[in-house]
């Protein structure tokens, strides 16, 4: 009698274990999957931006072209970035594309700056103050998505976590990184 | 054992907590009234209090919040990135539609700036709130005129709101935008004035049955300038500490309503 009743302690006390193990199993499992829809939604408001960016191209492209027509090579480029910035699909290629757009962005506004009556056109005053307001929001878009990328890659990193997330195939999230070129002001000059 | 546990996980909570706030810039914090916040002293104390009731009357009758802060330096931030920032800790806008718009200006930096909330990006576009801010404010900016540029590009942000949400509404003060004077405009502004005068008098009776429904002194008066406002006492002193806590109008404090913001809006050097 007295051997059973251990034998049921000793039963009761595995179950009750494996109940709070599967629990927190479950639970820690559930995190990561949060963690990871916040990550794809934070890295899709970054793409809308992206996007939103380039849409506004072709408009620019039409505004200055009515001043200066000769630039043929910058608006190829601005096209070429764009191209490749909507066929592009992993983060890596997103940034490279984009840097790409950035580079010939600035190499537009560098052109825009020899005419002063293109800068005095509401029109693109319009465009631009769009561009930059699109600038500003991929910027803070990419800071929050790093934000919650740093969180979600810190998390699947981190015992005991870790074996679920090997587990479970948690990949790690790319960044977005600030090119070089979109950090330094493109120099004007007037020679 | 339970109080050593919950004891551990009081620290790691509150280290929680603090890392972040510790690891961000110190915003100031909203006055009393909070759609005008003159930390820098640029506004005159009859621009505050006018901007002030625009503010009141179009929060409470579209829950939008348009707020105004000046300060002296931005401590080297970006202007996008203080204002994003003091946007989203203040939680200007309405926690539902995000309907916020912050106007900054940092007199140390000479930079203006108009943020959006998500809720208006499609009223205020970046085009129209650079427009806004070339037309109605950067003119007296450069004269050093702060406050008159700052109380009419308020007016005119205010207005946007309204428009937003259907009610065509004038502030009770038509500014001739400089610069602009195309006749098509002014066709418009002509129809403007008079839906918004009929609008007025809607108001002005909306405001009398409000007023008698909760007696507030002079709350709901929307456009008309003598619709005794002034006298709430909101602002007594006219120094740049006004409405820090002394506001004497019972139930007079406003405070964000929680709305974010993803960095529309556009900026300006002067």
């Amino acid at each position: 009698m007295q051997k059973k009743k251990t034998v049921w302690i000793v039963l009761g006390v595995v179950v009750v274990v494996l109940a709070v193990l599967i629990g927190s199993v479950v639970s820690s499992y559930n995190g990561l999957v949060d963690t990871r829809e916040q990550v794809t939604a934070a890295q899709a408001n970054v793409e809308t931006y992206l996007q939103r960016r380039a849409d506004l191209i072709p408009n620019l492209v039409n505004t200055v072209k009515g001043y200066a027509a000769h630039e043929e090579e910058v608006y190829t480029a601005l096209a070429d970035a764009r191209a490749a910035l909507s066929g592009a699909n992993t983060v890596e290629e997103m940034n490279e594309a984009n840097a790409a757009l950035d580079s010939a962005l600035s190499r537009l506004l560098v052109v825009v700056e020899n005419y002063p009556e293109l800068k005095a056109d509401t029109q693109f005053t319009n465009l631009q103050d769009e561009l930059a307001g699109s600038e500003n929001r991929i910027a803070q878009a990419r800071k929050d998505y790093n934000e919650i990328a740093q969180s979600y890659n810190t998390k699947i990193q981190k015992f005991p976590t870790v074996i679920l997330a090997n587990l479970f195939g948690f990949e790690q999230a790319e960044y977005f990184e600030a090119t070089e070129e979109s950090q330094t002001v493109p120099s004007v000059n007037f020679d | 054992m339970k109080k050593l546990l919950s004891l551990l996980g009081t620290v790691v909570l509150l280290a929680a907590l603090c890392l972040p706030a510790a690891a961000k810039q110190d915003y100031p914090q909203p006055t009393n009234g909070f759609f005008v916040n003159d930390f820098a002293g640029c506004l005159t104390a009859e621009d505050a209090a006018y901007m002030q009731s625009l503010g009141e009357a179009l929060y409470k009758s579209t829950k939008a919040q348009v707020v105004v802060v000046t300060v002296d330096s931005l401590d080297g931030e970006s202007i996008e990135d203080y204002a994003i920032g003091l946007g989203r800790e203040w939680g200007i806008g309405d926690k539902d539609t995000d309907s916020g718009v912050l106007l900054l200006l940092s007199s140390g930096d000479r930079e203006v700036r108009i943020e959006v909330g998500y809720g208006l990006e499609g009223r205020l576009t970046d085009g129209k709130t650079g427009r806004i801010l070339d037309n109605y404010a950067i003119p007296f900016l450069k004269e050093n005129d702060f406050s008159t540029g700052l109380r009419q590009a308020y007016a005119v942000l205010v207005n946007e709101v309204y428009a937003e949400y259907g009610m065509e509404t004038t502030t009770g003060e038509y500014v001739e935008p400089v610069g602009t004077s195309d006749s098509s405009q002014a066709v418009n502004t002509g129809a403007a004035m008079v839906i918004a005068f009929v609008m007025m008098l809607v108001f002005v009776f909306a405001g009398i049955m409000f007023n008698k429904k909760f007696g507030g002194p002079g709350s709901g008066t929307h456009g008309g300038r003598g619709g005794g406002y002034y006298g709430g006492g909101f602002y007594g002193g006219g120094g740049s500490f006004r409405g820090g806590g002394f506001s004497g109008g019972g139930g007079g404090g406003f405070s964000g309503g929680g709305g974010s913001f993803g960095g529309g809006g556009s900026s300006r050097g002067f």
